[in-house]
C-alpha cells in the first residue's frame, strides 16, 4: 500500500505513545517516508518506536515493576482464598437467582482485587516518600480503566478459551480449569495494568526532565 | 571490559556507520546506511535507542540542526563519535579479530 503523506494516527500515535522519543525520530520518518511511501514501512516504525520506548520506561521504572510483580503475586494469591470461600459458600447453598446471583460473584472476585491494588497504589507511594491525594486519586482511576479493560478483554474471550481447555484436559472440572486460567493467564495483564497505575501515580521521565530544566534556569 | 563500556553488536555496527558518515551522520542516513549493509530493515526507534546508550557511556556526541520544511518542521538530530567512542572501536576490533584468530575452521567455511 502506498501513500503520499504517512497515515495520520501512527504520526499522532508517534508523537502521543512513543514515551521517551524526541522530534528528531519523528522528523527522520517524515523524511524517510518520501522516499518509500509505503504505510506499512511506517506504521511498522512507528509501532516499533513505541515498543522500544515502553521498554526503556520500564527500565527507568524499575522500582514499579519490582513492586508490581510483587504485588500481583500476593493479589492473585488472595484471590485465590476468596475463590475458594465463594466455592464454599456456593457448596453451601448461599446462592441468589440472576442477576444478583452474577453480581455477587464479580463482587466478591473484583472487589477484593481492587482494594488490594489500591492498598498496593498507596503503600508504593508512602515507600517512594510521594504520597498525595491527587497522585492516589490517579492511580485509582488508571486502575480502574485497566481493570475493567482485563475484565471486559476475559468475560468476551473465556466461553470460547474454555471450550478448548476443557476438551484439551477431560479429567479436570471447568470450575478448575476456569481458576487456573485467572490465576494464570491473567499475570501479565495484570501485572502490566498494576504497572500502569504505579506509574501514572509518580511524575514521568519527561515531567523530571522538564522539572529539571525549570531549576536550573 | 566491563559491562557499561562493552560495545554489542547493533551498536557496533551505528559506531561504525557514525565513523563513515562523519559530519552527515543523522536517523536517515545511519538507518539506511545499517540497512545496506545488513540486507534487513532497521527499526529508527532501535537506531535512537542504541544512540542514546551509546551518548551515555560518552562514546557518541549529538547536536541539533535547524528545522526544515520536508522534515514537517522539525529539526535533525546529528551525531559524532568522541575520542573515547574511537578507542572502544579500536578495543573491540582488537577482541573480535584475537577470537576469530583461534578459529581458522570458521574463515575457510568448514563449519
Amino acid at each position: 500500500m502506498s501513500l503520499s503523506k504517512p497515515p495520520a494516527l501512527a504520526t499522532w500515535m508517534l508523537e502521543h505513545l512513543a514515551l521517551g522519543s524526541d522530534d528528531a525520530l519523528a522528523g527522520d520518518l517524515l523524511e524517510d517516508f518520501d522516499h518509500r511511501l509505503s504505510a506499512g514501512w511506517y506504521w511498522r516504525q512507528v509501532l516499533m518506536a513505541i515498543f522500544v520506548g515502553f521498554t526503556k520506561e520500564i527500565g527507568r521504572q524499575w522500582r514499579a515493576a519490582v513492586f508490581a510483580f510483587a504485588w500481583i503475586i500476593v493479589s492473585v494469591n488472595a484471590l485465590h482464598v476468596v475463590y475458594q470461600t465463594y466455592l464454599t459458600r456456593h457448596m453451601l447453598g448461599w446462592t441468589s437467582d440472576w442477576p444478583q446471583s452474577i453480581i455477587f460473584a464479580m463482587g466478591l472476585e473484583i472487589s477484593p482485587l481492587f482494594l488490594l491494588w489500591w492498598f498496593g497504589l498507596a503503600l508504593y507511594l508512602l515507600m517512594m516518600r510521594s504520597f498525595t491525594l491527587a497522585r492516589f486519586a490517579r492511580g485509582v482511576i488508571v486502575s480502574v480503566f485497566c481493570m475493567l479493560l482485563m475484565f471486559g478483554t476475559y468475560l468476551l474471550v473465556r466461553g470460547t478459551v474454555i471450550r478448548h481447555v476443557v476438551a484439551a484436559f477431560p479429567r479436570h472440572t471447568t470450575t478448575w480449569i476456569e481458576f487456573e486460567m485467572i490465576r494464570f493467564i491473567f499475570l501479565t495483564p495484570a501485572f502490566l495494568a498494576l504497572l500502569l497505575s504505579l506509574c501514572a501515580t509518580l511524575p514521568t521521565t519527561a515531567m523530571r526532565r522538564a522539572a529539571r530544566i525549570r531549576n536550573s534556569k | 571490559m566491563s559491562s557499561r563500556s562493552y560495545l554489542g553488536e547493533f551498536e557496533l555496527m551505528v559506531m561504525l556507520v557514525l565513523i563513515r558518515l562523519g559530519e552527515d551522520a543523522y536517523g536517515v542516513p545511519i538507518g539506511r546506511a545499517i540497512e545496506e549493509s545488513s540486507g534487513r530493515e532497521v527499526a529508527l526507534g532501535s537506531v535512537y535507542a542504541a544512540l542514546e546508550r551509546l551518548e551515555q557511556k560518552g562514546f557518541v556526541s549529538s547536536s541539533v540542526g535547524d528545522p526544515t520544511p520536508e522534515r514537517g518542521g522539525r529539526a535533525k538530530r546529528y551525531f559524532r563519535v568522541t575520542n573515547a567512542g574511537l578507542r572502544q572501536v579500536r578495543k573491540t576490533r582488537q577482541t573480535l579479530i584475537g577470537l576469530w584468530r583461534g578459529l581458522p575452521q570458521l574463515e575457510r567455511g568448514r563449519i
